[in-house]
């Protein structure tokens, strides 16, 4: 008895180094899928919790970040999903930017390419977002085809449209 | 904007989020772990819950047609309460299958693939195990009678007269409203989800948009 309680704090200890060494997956995911700061908290809250549910079934062999990614990714994409049709934290979008918007930024140009790129993130639909951030984040093609369950070529077309849309719009 | 450019704003913007998140930190830290929101759990409950109802209808339905198969109204009426109850269990067998599949760690496109299929079939298990009542009660009634002693069979015609008067009706407003909701989905917000129909919708143009995401 004495030695699974062993066992099971040594898995929570285990689990906690590994999210606070990558718990920026977590922040990122919530920041890039949410842009009030509650909801922010909630899916991050939600993204930890089925984290630590799927951590038994973990394969160490393989790296923890893509597989955190797919965890994080799914959570926030039905999050989102699920929450469009119920009453969320609704703010607008502009007021949203004082979210982000730092007072103090001494180059206003660069603080309007953060903004726009902020709206730019947000007007993606959901699964065009998780490629967003994955290419953001300079994921390779091979990672970002594991994550998102698409071929690399695929994943290499994308991203060449993608990059053409950012070239447009911002 | 150029590509540097683009890293460059990333770089601000994700630190500003983190800044801002460093709040959110002390949720891992307090043992909040196990406090998953468990958005498929009252789905779970009400599948173990359709299977009692439904082993409820089959044993009513067998209690009736098995000691009365000479007697055709109770024997139809036995076997329709029967197949009905065998139809619902089964229905959130499937279903609760699905849910047990859902793994998040699988590959986002899977993951979300499945999570759209599991609401179609859902909403299209509660259409069969609810729509069905507007002609089932019939059968149910004298299915009832009969085990509890009271013999209906001599009012059956009156009664199934009553029935098809109310149900066929019943049933064609029901595909009508059904109809009307596919037609003006989005536009009616104290009718959102009457009978599923938006929900079927919106699982529809998940499934199309990981279709489009997947091929283009």
């Amino acid at each position: 008895m004495e030695r699974v309680a062993d066992m099971a704090e040594h898995a929570r200890q285990g689990f906690a180094e590994q999210l606070e060494r990558h718990r920026g997956i977590v922040f990122k995911v919530a920041g890039t899928y949410c842009r009030n700061p509650d909801d922010r908290a909630e899916l991050a809250q939600e993204i930890a919790s089925q984290l630590w549910q799927a951590y038994p079934r973990f394969d160490p062999t393989r790296p923890f970040s893509t597989w955190m990614y797919r965890i994080a990714l799914n959570v926030a994409i039905s999050f989102v999903r699920g929450n469009s049709q119920r009453h969320r934290h609704a703010v607008p979008l502009d007021e949203q930017l004082h979210d982000i918007a730092d007072p103090h930024a001494v180059d206003p140009h660069a603080e309007q390419q953060v903004r726009a790129l902020h709206r730019f993130i947000h007007a993606q639909a959901p699964l065009d977002r998780a490629l967003l951030l994955l290419y953001l984040e300079d994921r390779g093609y091979r990672e970002m085809s594991e994550i998102l369950g698409i071929s690399e070529t695929n994943v290499a077309t994308k991203i060449s449209r993608l990059k053409q849309r950012i070239r447009n719009e911002l | 904007m150029d590509t540097d450019e683009l890293k460059a704003a990333w770089q601000a913007l994700e630190r500003r989020m983190t800044l801002q998140d460093q709040l959110s930190l002390h949720l891992f830290r307090e043992g909040r772990l196990e406090k998953a929101r468990h958005s498929l759990r009252p789905l779970f409950w009400g599948q173990l819950i359709q299977i009692a109802f439904g082993v409820a209808m089959i044993v009513l339905g067998v209690s009736c047609w098995t000691p009365h198969r000479d007697l055709p109204v109770l024997l139809v009426s036995g076997i329709i309460v029967h197949a009905y109850g065998v139809a619902t269990t089964a229905l959130a067998g499937i279903t609760l299958g699905l849910i047990s599949q859902i793994d998040y760690s699988a590959p986002v496109l899977t993951i979300q693939r499945h999570l759209a299929r599991l609401r179609r079939f859902y909403i299209f298990n509660g259409m069969i195990a609810g729509l069905s009542w507007w002609l089932l009660w019939l059968p149910f009634v004298i299915a009832l009678g009969a085990v509890v002693g009271g013999n209906l069979t001599p009012a059956a015609p009156g009664m199934l007269a009553v029935c098809l008067a109310i149900g066929i009706p019943g049933l064609i407003a029901t595909a009508w409203i059904h109809r009307r909701r596919r037609r003006n989905a989005g536009s009616d917000e104290c009718f959102q989800d009457v009978l599923g129909g938006t929900s079927i919708q919106r699982s529809q143009r998940v499934l199309d948009e990981l279709s489009r995401f997947e091929r283009e």
